[in-house]
């Protein structure tokens, strides 16, 4: 393997890997704006120019190939590469190109979303200028709309082509494109043909200026004031690692996390966009329905009616539950446990939710058909669910408990059948759905974003779900009601202190699950089961 | 409105299918083709041609937008393109713009209103050994002068 | 000494030159039919390297060994690729060569096919060149008529078919990745390289970009030797005729064919007749106008040949030499350069697309009497940031992904560097005070 000598660093590099690609690895910083990992290279902004020695031009990192060198040539007797990325040379020229960039740029940053996260604003902070030479008058170009929720502010934009690279080669939609030449340059969509695919929002976040916007965040707060949140999408099975961004306990973005075992480096727009539907979820305390309507109850009541109803219905033998997919491995783990107490998990199975076609991209990328999220894991949870739907319609009507699917769960024939057939339903629920409409006892737990503990997508990927939200009102953490209802119906059973314990438990119990720790996941998960040989 | 090409030119496009190794390759001569047709490359012809071409209508105009012969808006029926660099300008080319204008009392860009001239100014047309040259649709005028450009206009007009 | 006697423009002033009867009549395509039924690739390839051919487009890269970068056992097609886009400002002989004899260069075409294993070439043709574009398809179809193109050629088992593609305006497609991306029917935007196009090219195979002129070349060679081209012009390294393109302000431009080395004094005042109405000599563009200008007293005993002009701080590039005579107001006319990079700027990549513009900017406003002195240096460095400094003894050092950053910086530069006086006298006086 070539020997590559960066400033001071020695990296060993596979042969034919770009100086760019090598450094980034290795966590050296060179600026860029065009080289994206998932892009081809264009090798165009020429940000990333670096001396190489023995060679008299500056060269892009991005397009610099590093090969192996015959033994006698190699530089100081063992480099076959030597690379400065901060000499005189290197920053003056970095510093004459970050000019060039800003001469039409509005400076506009108080204003400017991106600003905080700009790769503009950090460049010219560490190489810039106070001042500029140009005295003309700057170019002045109209916003406009694109499609899909993104817009595009033209002053800003420094012709990257990343955006254009990203419909052309991921989504293979090729709605945006560069038009006219030159100084002219733009980028654009054709008349009557919007930008228009469900990956689009990536565009902005791979923007690495303040040029694509979404216009869902847009103006709506300043990226310092945000917490961000490294955490999971459960809104299909693919487990795409995202980061939540906050304040105020109110979700503003969801952007995508680089994961290369899962979503790679892009989320979809269902996914970037799901957190609205979960904000200001009504349900803050157990509700009873009553022949008026619905009646907030305190949890101990919320308890008492459905120990009450257990003994009214047909006892314990006749409890039946739904784990949910929508859910995370935690409350379903707490539930297959205590239903395997009950009744050896003869009564549980799984709350059917909707399927649908794949959507694949060319550049790889998938949106799992599978809405819910963490079937997977679920099913690694509690075993032997699958073919389980038709043993809960036999026996005496008793009390359901089931996991709903944050309105996700899909009310099939079936499903339908046993709703019929129990006698008193409760529903553990983030939010109201066709599910808790026909509960007799709604038992609320914190939304999507506001969870903690595991999910399992559907290449057996664990990821940790980090909470974003404080649970608003009475509401309390999924799997601590599992467990409190467990409790309650067997008299016996842990009660955990936290989301990671129940994690713990899963470890030391579930096959396939004794490499998963909250330690061991990290930000980028592990991988569950057989395959995590 | 839709666009297709006429007889002759369906022919030559099968004809050119047969010649290039890949379809798109054919954008350039499918364009010419079209402006030839048309005049101008509009909307119809651009979603009309990324079919042909089996790209996206966005990737074409990426092309087409690049070129300075293709004509996004309609031109008049002669295009007088007075070449504007260094021999041309050297050898009196703005006096040859400035005549046309003064004539047709166009600014360059513009078009007469009668739609039969359109009076612009382009860089190097490679005939710099018979500056200045004026371009009238297909053809070059060379060594052209303000009596000389007066003249080929009178046939025109 | 015996006058030289044109070669490559011999037929120039015969009627019917451009028709194949007339070039069969006159030993044409006897050097094609000898390459394709007597001799292999290798046996061409190494002829052409013996004659010292440069390229003659611009760079003046030796043919052969250009062709020799073609990997030789490809499963791929081979591509060659006439470069006829001729686009360069003060650059008109290619036009010439394919308006009065284009089987010439058809042949040469053939040539260059055989040596790189080609059967399918194209003819970029800047769009513009719309008779030339005609006169070429029907040239073709003379030789398809005659066996010399399509399947077979010459009796052998040989194909080959010549495409006659026109350009649609831009100066950039001139450049040889521009021009391969453009044949693929995209914008004409430069690749990074490597990969070199002899590795990927068109349709990423192999391929070859050849200028018109250095295609015109190859029929002489193959039929005269390698060691008749050599001798011819000055010097044994940059060997060959060449057709010199002689515009502004001299008593008769044109194009005049001249061997390599010929005096550069010699083009303008014998053959151009001097500089017109009695007025002086003030400076010379020698190669294009992406060549930096000469003053006049740099120009004595200038040879005409790629080392020379080389030495000299300038380059031959495609011999497009533009005369300045002492009326030529020096601001005007790097202004006018500046706007025509500019406007041709591909815009791909960060200093073109900016700095061809800022120039443009900086110097309209000098020509509008707003300029600062500062303004002078400040042109030198934004040269600089595009094109790279001018130091030949070092190589380029543009910072863009094509040569055209050097081709709007060279020439920017030496015209205020050489003639900063008279962007002084633009000043407005209050700038000087």
């Amino acid at each position: 393997m070539p020997l590559l000598k960066i400033d001071h660093q020695e990296l060993e590099v596979a042969a034919g890997s770009q100086v760019l690609e090598a450094a980034l690895a290795a966590g050296i910083e060179i600026p860029h704006y065009c080289y994206h990992p998932a892009l081809s290279v264009v090798g165009s902004c020429r940000m990333c120019i670096v001396e190489v020695e023995g060679m008299p031009k500056l060269q892009t990192a991005c397009s610099t190939p590093i090969g192996e060198l015959p033994a006698d040539r190699k530089v100081d007797g063992k480099y076959d590469m030597v690379v400065h990325t901060e000499s005189e040379k290197v920053v003056a020229a970095r510093k004459l190109m970050l000019e060039f960039l800003l001469l039409n740029h509005p400076l506009d940053c108080p204003v400017c979303d991106q600003a905080g996260e700009c790769f503009l604003q950090d460049y010219s902070f560490k190489y810039g200028s106070a001042h500029s030479r140009f005295i003309e008058e700057k170019r002045v170009r109209p916003a406009e709309d694109l499609g899909s929720g993104v817009a595009i502010n033209h002053d800003r934009c420094i012709m990257c082509t990343r955006c254009v690279r990203f419909t052309r080669e991921i989504t293979g939609t090729d709605e945006l494109f560069v038009m006219d030449r030159g100084y002219s340059n733009r980028i654009a969509v054709f008349d009557g043909l919007p930008l228009d695919n469900p990956l689009a929002g990536n565009v902005a976040d791979i923007c690495p200026v303040g040029a694509l916007l979404l216009k869902d965040y847009m103006h709506t707060t300043r990226v310092w004031h945000l917490s961000h949140t490294e955490s999971v999408c459960n809104e299909c099975a693919s487990g795409c690692s995202i980061t939540v961004d906050a304040r105020d306990n109110k979700i503003y973005r969801i952007i995508s996390r680089e994961n290369p075992q899962a979503n790679g480096y892009f989320i979809c727009d269902y996914g970037r966009y799901s957190f609205h539907k979960y904000a200001d979820s009504p349900l803050t305390r157990p509700l009873q329905r009553t022949k008026d309507g619905w009646e907030m109850i305190d949890w101990d009541t919320a308890y008492r009616q459905v120990l009450e109803q257990v003994q009214a219905t047909g006892g314990k033998g006749a409890v039946r539950a739904l784990a949910s997919p929508t859910f995370p491995n935690e409350p379903n783990f707490v539930l297959g446990q205590f239903m395997a107490r009950l009744s050896d998990r003869k009564n549980i199975a799984l709350l059917p939710t909707l399927k649908e076609d794949d959507q694949e991209f060319p550049g790889g990328f998938r949106i799992s058909g599978e809405k819910g999220g963490n079937l997977r894991g679920v099913q690694a949870m509690v075993p032997g669910l699958a073919a389980a739907m038709k043993s809960l319609m036999r026996g005496e009507p008793g009390v359901l408990i089931a996991l709903d699917g944050d309105g996700r769960a899909h009310l099939t024939g079936e499903l339908k059948r046993l709703l019929e057939l129990v006698a008193f339903k409760v529903v553990v629920a983030s939010m109201p759905s066709d599910l808790t409409a026909q509960a007799d006892l709604v038992l609320p737990v914190a939304t999507p974003y506001a969870r903690e503990g595991t999910m399992t997508n559907d290449k057996g990927l664990v990821q940790w779900l980090q909470p974003a939200l404080h649970p608003a009102g009475e509401v309390r953490p999924d799997w601590q009601v599992i467990a409190e209802l467990g409790q309650l119906l067997t008299g016996e059973g842990h009660l955990y202190t936290c989301a990671g314990d129940v994690t713990w438990k899963i470890n030391q119990t579930t096959p396939g699950y004794s490499q998963i720790t909250r330690f061991r996941l990290g930000r980028t998960g592990q991988l569950s089961g057989s395959e995590a040989a | 409105m839709s666009f297709a090409f006429d007889a002759p030119r369906t022919k030559r496009f099968k004809a050119l299918v047969r010649q290039y190794p890949d379809r798109r390759s054919l954008a350039l001569p499918l364009l010419h083709m079209a402006q030839d047709q048309e005049g101008h490359i509009s909307r119809d012809v651009l979603l009309a041609l990324a079919e042909m071409l089996k790209i996206s209508p966005a990737e074409l105009f990426d092309t087409v937008s690049f070129y300075s012969m293709f004509n996004l808006e309609p031109k008049g029926k002669y295009l007088l393109q007075v070449c504007q660099t260094l021999s041309c300008s050297l050898a009196g080319a703005d006096l040859v713009v400035d005549h046309i204008g003064a004539k047709f009392k166009l600014k360059p860009g513009e078009t007469t209103a009668d739609g039969r001239f359109t009076l612009l100014k382009v860089e190097c047309l490679g005939s710099c050994g018979t500056a200045p040259v004026v371009q009238i649709n297909d053809d070059y005028y060379e060594k052209m002068t303000v009596d000389k450009v007066g003249r080929v206009l009178e046939k025109l007009s | 000494m015996k006058r030289y006697q044109p070669i490559l423009t011999k037929y120039l002033d015969e009627p019917g030159s451009a028709t194949i009867d007339f070039y069969l009549v006159h030993e044409g395509y006897r050097a094609a039919r000898k390459a394709i039924l007597e001799m292999d690739a290798g046996e061409i390839i190494e002829e052409v390297k013996a004659s010292g051919l440069q390229g003659r487009g611009g760079a003046g890269f030796p043919a052969g060994v250009k062709w020799d970068f073609i990997p030789k056992n490809s499963k791929k097609p081979t591509y060659l690729i006439n470069n006829a886009d001729e686009s360069e400002p003060g650059t008109f002989k290619d036009r010439l060569l394919m308006n009065h004899n284009p089987h010439q260069m058809l042949e040469g075409m053939i040539i260059a096919s055989k040596a790189i294993g080609c059967h399918l070439a194209f003819i970029y043709i800047r769009g513009e060149f719309v008779k030339e574009a005609r006169l070429l398809e029907t040239a073709i179809a003379e030789c398809r008529a005659n066996n010399i193109l399509g399947k077979g050629i010459f009796g052998s088992d040989y194909n080959l078919e010549i495409v006659v593609h026109r350009g649609a305006g831009a100066y950039i497609c001139g450049e040889e990745t521009g021009l391969i991306e453009s044949l693929e029917g995209k914008r004409g935007w430069p690749r990074i390289k490597p990969p070199f196009p002899a590795i990927e090219g068109y349709l990423k195979s192999p391929t070859v970009v050849n200028n018109v002129e250095t295609l015109c070349n190859l029929p002489h060679i193959l039929n005269e030797g390698a060691a008749w081209f050599r001798k011819i012009g000055a010097s044994k390294e940059s060997p060959g005729p060449k057709l010199y393109c002689l515009s502004g302000g001299v008593q008769k431009p044109g194009v005049y064919e001249a061997p390599l080395g010929t005096l550069l004094e010699t083009l303008i005042y014998d053959f151009a007749g001097g500089i017109a109405d009695g007025r002086e000599l003030k400076a010379v563009i020698p190669g294009g106008s992406s060549a930096p200008l000469l003053k006049a007293d740099e120009i004595e005993g200038l040879k005409m040949d790629f080392p020379s002009v080389k030495a000299a701080g300038s380059m031959l590039g495609s011999a497009g030499i533009i005369v300045l005579d002492d009326t030529v107001d020096m601001v005007q006319a790097c202004y006018n350069l500046a706007r025509f990079y500019a406007h041709e700027s591909c815009g791909q990549c960060t200093p073109c697309r900016e700095g061809t513009t800022w120039l443009t900017k900086i110097l309209a406003r000098f020509t509008a009497g707003q300029g600062r002195l500062e303004d002078l240096d400040l042109i030198l460095e934004v040269t600089d940031n595009i094109g790279g400094l001018i130091d030949f003894s070092q190589g380029s050092f543009g910072k863009t992904i094509c040569p055209f950053g050097e081709a709007v910086a060279w020439p920017v530069r030496a015209f205020v560097e050489k003639f900063r006086a008279e962007f002084e006298a633009y000043l407005p006086r209050e700038a000087l005070a």
